[in-house]
């Protein structure tokens, strides 16, 4: 191969490799959204650590939680917080999960056996615009 | 000069594979670090602080939830950091920490100077002794024989993740 050749391909590696990096930046950024990946990680902890403080107080409590998840469902079971992207899952009529969000976000918290044997009914809240958590007599309930 | 020719080419593909190798490689490193870069940002920005979880969101329910071990009185008050002795059972910490996924795990005994008296470890579902624990002590009250006294509650957690 010729000295202009050489270069040549070299110019033409180092574009491709551009290319490729920046189309690889684009669309990272994409599948991460900015700060949708994060919301939904941080918000997972925000409520499974509410829920679990709640759950420490002896007193009759109500805590909201002015974070803005219309972008999101959450789903609350008995001990694990998830939250998944609401353009890649719904709800169906009978307020059931349809369709599978790859990077949804979870994270667990300690219940008491009481409150989730007898009273704690698993919560699904779809696109909630700030979250209510009220425990009296040791009941919790969570509101939109 | 056929023969030079051949060899010539040859060099020339060995340096083409070589370049592609070395292109392949530098792709594969900038896709790892993009991704890593982006999964860093999203973990930083969604850190628990160290001794917050267990210190400050679990370990309270122990002495402050009538589920676990705080007194409740007769008028059903229940009394903050005074720990009922008839409470400090097995059975109770199993009603109060049931299991769940949560990475910490606790064993706790209680000591009562006054009373030259240490208390058998209680422990959540999962725990298992090991060397490699964070110990932390926590000033609470107990009642015992309808009186109160100054009493220390050894916390040993142990960190799952």
């Amino acid at each position: 191969m010729s000295k202009r050749g050489q270069i040549e391909t070299v110019f033409l590696a180092l574009l491709v490799i551009g290319l490729v990096g920046g189309f690889s930046l684009y669309y990272s950024h994409k599948s991460f959204e900015t700060d949708k990946l994060n919301l939904k990680v941080a918000a997972v902890k925000d409520i499974a650590l509410i829920i679990g403080t709640m759950y420490a107080s002896p007193h009759d409590i109500e805590v909201e939680y002015d974070v803005d998840l219309r972008r999101f469902i959450v789903e609350i079971s008995q001990n694990k917080v998830k939250i998944h992207d609401a353009s890649s899952v719904s709800l169906d009529v009978n307020n059931k999960i349809q369709g599978k969000d790859k990077t949804f976000s979870q994270y667990s918290f300690v219940p008491v056996k009481d409150n989730y044997d007898s009273s704690f009914v698993p919560v699904i809240l779809d696109g909630p615009k700030k979250l209510v958590f009220s425990k009296k007599n040791g009941e919790l309930t969570i509101t939109t | 000069m056929n023969m030079l020719t051949f060899k010539k080419a040859r060099a020339d593909m060995m340096g083409y594979i070589l370049f592609l190798g070395l292109y392949i490689v530098v792709l594969a490193f900038s896709s790892v670090f993009i991704l890593s870069t982006c999964y860093y940002t999203v973990e930083r920005a969604a850190n628990i602080p160290e001794d917050v979880e267990d210190e400050l969101v679990l370990i309270p329910r122990f002495y402050n939830s009538e589920n676990c071990f705080a007194y409740k009185d007769d008028i059903g008050r229940v009394h903050t950091r005074v720990i009922d002795m008839e409470k400090f059972k097995q059975e109770n910490i199993d009603k109060c920490f049931p299991e769940s996924n949560v990475k910490y795990d606790f064993s706790l005994s209680l000591e009562v100077p006054e009373l030259a008296l240490n208390v058998d470890p209680v422990n959540t579902s999962y725990w298992e002794d090991d060397l490699l624990v964070k110990k932390i002590v926590e000033d609470v009250f107990v009642l015992y024989d309808d009186a109160r006294y100054d009493a220390k509650l050894k916390v040993s957690i142990k960190n799952g993740q």
